[in-house]
């Protein structure tokens, strides 16, 4: 046998058997020979045995491996690369036990890029998803690192804000707002420009659910008196 | 000799064993419920091959998972083919991967390991 090790990892067994062979006491045992091919073929097993677990090991670190892939696709929006409503409803309850463990508020803005059927009809769905992409990194690129933006519907974008009251999440409705009026989207050769709307609510621990209709009425009373404009409302509880 | 084929199924995969053309050829993933039942016939293929055949064998495999059952059971295989190898046979073992799944070629290469026979890992634009 070459040595004791199967690959890096001593063997208690072969050593044992090794040390038992290598005894003078059992040189002259017309045995021998045999119990050097058990010997061996202990160690081919032990040998197949290890490499099965490394290959095995391995097939585990990529089931492991394409479970996050999946994980994570399954959290974003394939489109904008934002994350979706799962998303949102996987971190909004912890921001919520948060807002309430430190008496912090928390605050909830919808928004909807105005007329965006326009942009389809008139420059193709092609042009509309540019725009998409767009604004999904324009919202992203106005907020906080620890907002939470997310693709909420088709143009419809909805900003989780902890740690922010009615009056930070209107003064950030607003800076999404005039971050997306000046913005350009360059689709083949056409320059495309879009406005949004946005309804923003603070969340006083009543269940999401509420604060969402909440901001869902602001945005529709802002689009209502003339889109391209921000509002907030205090959600009732 | 006989020829041996097994379809594919989800969890196990296409077998063909062509005596004539000297030819082996696994392809799939393989997770059966019982892996050394599934993979008895065809160890014991490879060895009345070797036994009886004087041709060339070439083993080749499209594999992009098996579970740890399966796993043992071609390591097995692999050895019995680097033995005959060893004795003088030619045997040599193709395994194509998915040019997209690193880890596949990791895994492949790793079955490659402690054998002398011939054994390359070519990867394909996809496997499967």
């Amino acid at each position: 046998m070459s040595d004791e090790n199967v690959g890096d990892t001593p063997d208690p067994g072969l050593e044992e058997i090794s040390s038992v062979l290598r005894n003078p006491a059992f040189a002259a045992d017309p045995l021998l020979p045999k119990y050097k091919v058990l010997a061996e073929r202990y160690e081919k097993t032990l040998r197949s045995f290890m490499k099965t677990l490394r290959i095995s090991d391995r097939y585990q670190l990529r089931m492991k491996e394409l479970n996050e892939e999946l994980d994570a696709a399954m959290r974003t929006d394939y489109l904008t690369g934002l994350m979706n409503r799962r998303a949102f409803f996987d971190r909004v309850d912890s921001e919520r036990s948060r807002a309430k463990r430190h008496g912090r508020p928390l605050s909830i803005i919808i928004s909807d890029i105005d007329e965006f059927k326009l942009v389809n009809d008139r420059h193709g769905h092609a042009a509309g998803d540019a725009v998409l992409r767009l604004m999904a990194s324009v919202l992203l690129a106005s907020l906080r690192q620890e907002d939470l933006c997310v693709r909420w519907g088709g143009e419809e974008f909805l900003v989780l804000l902890p740690d922010t009251d009615i009056a930070g999440a209107a003064a950030a409705a607003e800076k999404l707002r005039a971050a997306v009026e000046s913005a350009v989207t360059r689709f083949e050769s056409k320059e495309i420009r879009v406005t949004l709307s946005a309804g923003a609510a603070e969340n006083r621990g009543e269940e999401v659910e509420d604060t969402i209709r909440v901001a869902d009425e602001a945005l529709l009373q802002a689009k209502r008196s003339g889109r391209n404009r921000s509002l907030a409302r205090r959600s009732p509880g | 000799m006989d020829d041996l084929m097994i379809d594919g199924t989800n969890s196990s995969p296409l077998v063909k064993l062509d005596a004539s053309r000297g030819l082996a050829q696994l392809a799939g993933e393989s997770y059966p419920e019982n892996a050394f039942d599934f993979f008895e016939p065809i160890a014991l293929w490879m060895r009345r091959f070797i036994a009886e055949e004087t041709q060339p064998l070439l083993l080749e495999l499209r594999l992009s998972y098996l579970n740890t059952s399966s796993t043992k059971c071609l390591v097995d295989i692999l050895d019995e083919l680097d033995e005959a190898y060893g004795k003088g046979r030619d045997v040599r073992v193709v395994w194509y991967c998915d040019k997209r799944n690193e880890r596949a070629r990791e895994s492949a290469e790793e079955f490659g390991e402690d054998i002398d026979l011939p054994f390359e890992v070519v990867l394909e634009e996809s496997a499967q």
